[in-house]
């Protein structure tokens, strides 16, 4: 029969074959562990906990996809009447869209090098915690600052996927 | 940009997905594998669309996909190579009626499926009837039944 066969060739090809399974297996492992997105891996704290600031977001991210969040932990009033006031570094806030942020801030000031949020607060007792919701417009690392006026800031990154 | 970057990508993706999944993934299909197919269809057109639902993406797009069809074709055509690494080599997989169980086995197939193809393609009743069985390189299977004097 005229026909192109060539076993070793396809021997070969079927050891890729295997090799790619192997790939696509550990994929997947890496899927569920959280290494694209929210999980195991994927989730992350800056700061110290019992800091007055204190962060959990994501290390890895996706563009424009709304699977990303930054949740600030806020323990300690920065102005009078349980005003708290805490800012974004505005690198970090250009690169992502913010969906919502829960519970809505009371103002947010446009700085040059920064978005100051302000909330009420008025028993910190137990730490106020902010989240925002985040649609990454930029692939590759993301690095953010954080931090409460006047106090500590505090430095993080995130991996957005294409 | 972002269009042509995107459709580039997913296609370049499927290619490699369906060459590590091999040939006979999706090709016969059944029920549940065509479900599959679709899903997988519409889960590649929201990653090449992304948000943009416009004509001009649209054109973008397509005109990406097809272009690289294209230029895969010419490449293909002129070597031999790539041809190979693109769409794989056909296998004989019976022959002179003897299954070849280790190929058969490397490709997923069983005699049943052979059997299938055998019938269907040429009414055929059992495997001494045929004298090659070929998983083409698209991943179907074609039967060449031994001439009427050789078998009965």
């Amino acid at each position: 029969m005229d026909i192109e066969q060539d076993l070793d060739y396809q021997g070969r090809a079927w050891k890729r074959q295997r090799v790619g399974w192997a790939i696509m297996g550990l994929v997947l492992i890496g899927a569920l562990l959280g290494l694209f997105g929210p999980g195991l891996l994927g989730n992350s704290i800056a700061g110290n906990k019992g800091d007055p600031l204190w962060l959990e977001y994501n290390r890895f991210g996706r563009l424009q996809a709304e699977t990303t969040t930054l949740r600030l932990y806020l323990s300690q009033p920065t102005g009078p009447g349980g005003q708290v006031r805490f800012w974004l570094s505005r690198d970090y806030v250009k690169n992502v869209r913010i969906m919502q942020v829960t519970p809505q801030p009371d103002s947010v000031e446009v700085e040059p090098d920064r978005f100051t949020y302000v909330i009420l607060a008025p028993d910190l007792s137990r730490p106020a915690s902010v989240t925002f919701y985040l649609e990454p417009e930029r692939f590759g690392w993301l690095r953010g600052l954080a931090g409460l006026e006047g106090g500590q800031s505090i430095a993080f990154s995130q991996f957005i996927y294409p | 940009m972002e269009s042509v970057v995107r459709a580039a990508a997913i296609y370049f993706f499927l290619l490699l997905i369906f060459r590590i999944a091999g040939k006979r993934s999706l090709s016969e299909m059944s029920n549940f594998e065509f479900v599959l197919l679709l899903i997988v269809g519409e889960a590649t057109q929201q990653a090449v669309l992304g948000k943009d639902y416009s004509v001009t993406n649209a054109y973008l797009v397509i005109t990406t996909l097809v272009g690289l069809n294209v230029g895969l074709s010419l490449l293909k055509q002129r070597s031999q190579r790539v041809k190979r690494l693109l769409d794989g080599m056909p296998l004989i997989i019976v022959e002179n009626g003897r299954p070849l169980k280790d190929l058969m086995d490397k490709v997923r197939i069983a005699e049943d499926d052979v059997m299938t193809a055998a019938r269907e393609l040429q009414g055929l009743e059992r495997m001494d009837q045929i004298k090659y069985a070929v998983l083409e390189s698209s991943g179907g299977i074609t039967i060449i039944p031994k001439n009427s004097q050789g078998t009965a």
